[in-house]
């Protein structure tokens, strides 16, 4: 059976994630800052769950998490970037450590562990790489800004990534999840102490917060994913929830209508020699 | 007449329109890393141009161009993100240290200038800011993920940022250049100098000794030029603006292809939602 090294597994998608890919006999290195949030998965699991420390933006703890897995289950075939975080801020009041802090976790991070494990894939021309996006990083909102390209610039990452790794047997899937109930707008959130008045009605704060509870089940979530990483050829990109497929339909929807729009000055650059 | 702010005029795109701006009577503080560059331009406009030394990752440069525009012409009323570089490597080979000098140049250096100018607009309630990405923004290719993953990155600010801001009066525009005939894939490449064998067929191919694009691309800068200024002068620019034949095939073909695997995998992607 398949390994599997999950990260940010102390609650929501990854915490399902890790259960339902041990449930469905894999073996699984789930990590998280603190290992003791997931302790509880070695001891339902004995021979096939590893809790693992690992913060992503340590370098140090990246080397040492990956090694360790590869230790105690001699290969990782599928990695799961899924550790991340939200921030809100209008773009003229980001915080520049909060930003830094964000591309570290969101970004830079989990370019480390798939720069990590790649060596052993590419060994094995075999491996699956699912790094966990969000619909944010292509619909934005008013004070996601920061979130957006972080997620963005992963998503860049990975289009070049799948087509280097393809004539080497290794996959890549970006997942776009929409609104799920996890701790995504609770206890992960992260807002700039930076307020600019002017952005207080755009941003929403001049009101109460009028969001009901998410749509998306992350049990469901972790079912999905699982069922596209079992395809031979996993999809380049998987969206999660009915929102997130109205909003990704829509906005492709607006950027073809403004490519015809503006066609004929988008033709006008070309040299005419 | 307007007032312009235009990052990387030493070459290439940001020269083009250096000069076009200045050609059409707007006033514009042009800049570059290295100031020299600019002087013949400057000369040449002594009323309406001023040339100023900017790295765009230095801050207090950054700072400082803002504060000698708002001095010497009263406010910007367009800022031009422009100044950026490619970098070719597989994802596995690059140099950490690498990506985030490209990152500092390619988006975090232009946050920083759009974070210095909106006080000014915002106050005024007018306004336009252009950030210029790439089709690497909207696709990536072999050997240049990273690059995709600066333009990207700006681009999903930049949507954000154009909600923050149109309801005052300011206008943001994402330009996606296609290939043009400038220093893009010469002297302003760079790229990783650790290779790895396994991706010779892929991103090796796009290593700039294997790379023979240069001098060759289709774009007319003086052309991109004039499209970005009619650009910055409508009513109603749009958030994204093509420019080239060659970008408007790419993105056509990957909505197209994107759009596909989504109708494909559309039962599943629906399956997670709790019973309503």
């Amino acid at each position: 059976m398949p390994t599997w090294m999950i990260t940010g597994t102390s609650s929501g998608i990854g915490r399902a994630l890790a259960e339902q890919a041990l449930a469905a006999g894999n073996q699984v290195v789930a990590a998280a800052r603190d290992p003791r949030a997931v302790q509880d998965l070695e001891e339902t699991y004995p021979g096939t769950a590893a809790a693992i420390r690992l913060d992503v933006t340590d370098q140090a703890s990246v080397g040492i998490a990956v090694a360790a897995a590869e230790r105690r289950f001699g290969r990782i075939d599928v990695l799961v970037n899924n550790a991340g975080y939200g921030y809100t801020a209008a773009i003229e009041e980001g915080e520049d450590d909060a930003v830094a802090d964000l591309f570290a976790t969101n970004f830079a991070g989990p370019v480390a562990l798939i720069k990590a494990v790649l060596p052993g894939m590419r060994s094995r021309r075999s491996g699956l790489i699912v790094n966990i996006s969000s619909v944010g990083a292509r619909i934005t909102l008013p004070g996601g800004g920061y979130y957006s390209a972080a997620k963005a610039a992963l998503e860049g990452v990975s289009g070049a990534l799948r087509k280097e790794l393809e004539p080497l047997g290794v996959h890549v899937m970006v997942v776009e999840p929409g609104s799920f109930r996890t701790e995504f707008r609770g206890r992960s959130a992260r807002e700039s102490k930076i307020r600019i008045h002017d952005y207080d009605g755009i941003l929403g704060r001049s009101g109460k917060p009028r969001l009901g509870p998410q749509r998306g089940d992350p049990v469901k979530a972790a079912q999905a994913i699982l069922i596209a990483s079992a395809e031979v050829v996993p999809p380049a990109l998987l969206l999660l929830g009915s929102d997130a497929l109205s909003g990704y339909r829509a906005r492709v929807q607006a950027e073809q209508d403004d490519i015809q729009q503006h066609e004929q000055l988008t033709l006008s650059t070309d040299a005419t020699d | 007449m307007s007032t312009w702010l235009i990052t990387g005029c030493s070459t290439g795109l940001g020269r083009a329109l250096a000069e076009a701006v200045l050609d059409a009577d707007h006033n514009a503080v042009i800049t570059a890393r290295n100031a020299d560059t600019l002087v013949s331009i400057a000369e040449k406009y002594p009323g309406s141009a001023r040339a100023m030394p900017l790295d765009v990752r230095d801050h207090g440069q950054a700072v400082a161009v803002v504060q000698d525009a708002t001095d010497h012409f009263g406010g910007i009323d367009v800022l031009v993100n422009n100044a950026g570089h490619g970098y070719r490597s597989a994802i596995e080979e690059a140099d950490p240290a690498e990506v985030e000098e490209l990152f500092g140049t390619n988006f975090f250096g232009p946050i920083d200038l759009i974070r210095q100018v909106l006080p000014g607009m915002r106050q005024r309630r007018s306004g336009t800011i252009i950030n210029v990405s790439s089709i690497g923004g909207r696709r990536s290719s072999p050997g240049s993920g990273y690059y995709s993953a600066t333009k990207f990155a700006l681009e999903g600010a930049s949507d954000g940022l154009r909600k923050e801001v149109a309801p005052l009066g300011i206008r943001v525009v994402i330009v996606e250049p296609g290939a043009f005939r400038t220093d893009f894939a010469g002297r302003s490449l760079l790229q990783t100098a650790a290779p790895i064998g396994d991706y010779a067929g892929t991103a090796g191919q796009r290593r700039k000794e294997n790379d023979h694009t240069h001098g060759t691309q289709a774009g007319d800068p003086a052309r991109a030029a004039q499209a970005i200024i009619t650009i910055a002068e409508a009513d109603n620019p749009p958030l994204r603006i093509l420019l080239g034949t060659d970008a408007l095939n790419v993105v056509r073909t990957e909505l197209e292809e994107q759009h596909a695997e989504i109708d494909a995998w559309e039962q599943l992607s629906r399956s997670t939602d709790f019973p309503s």
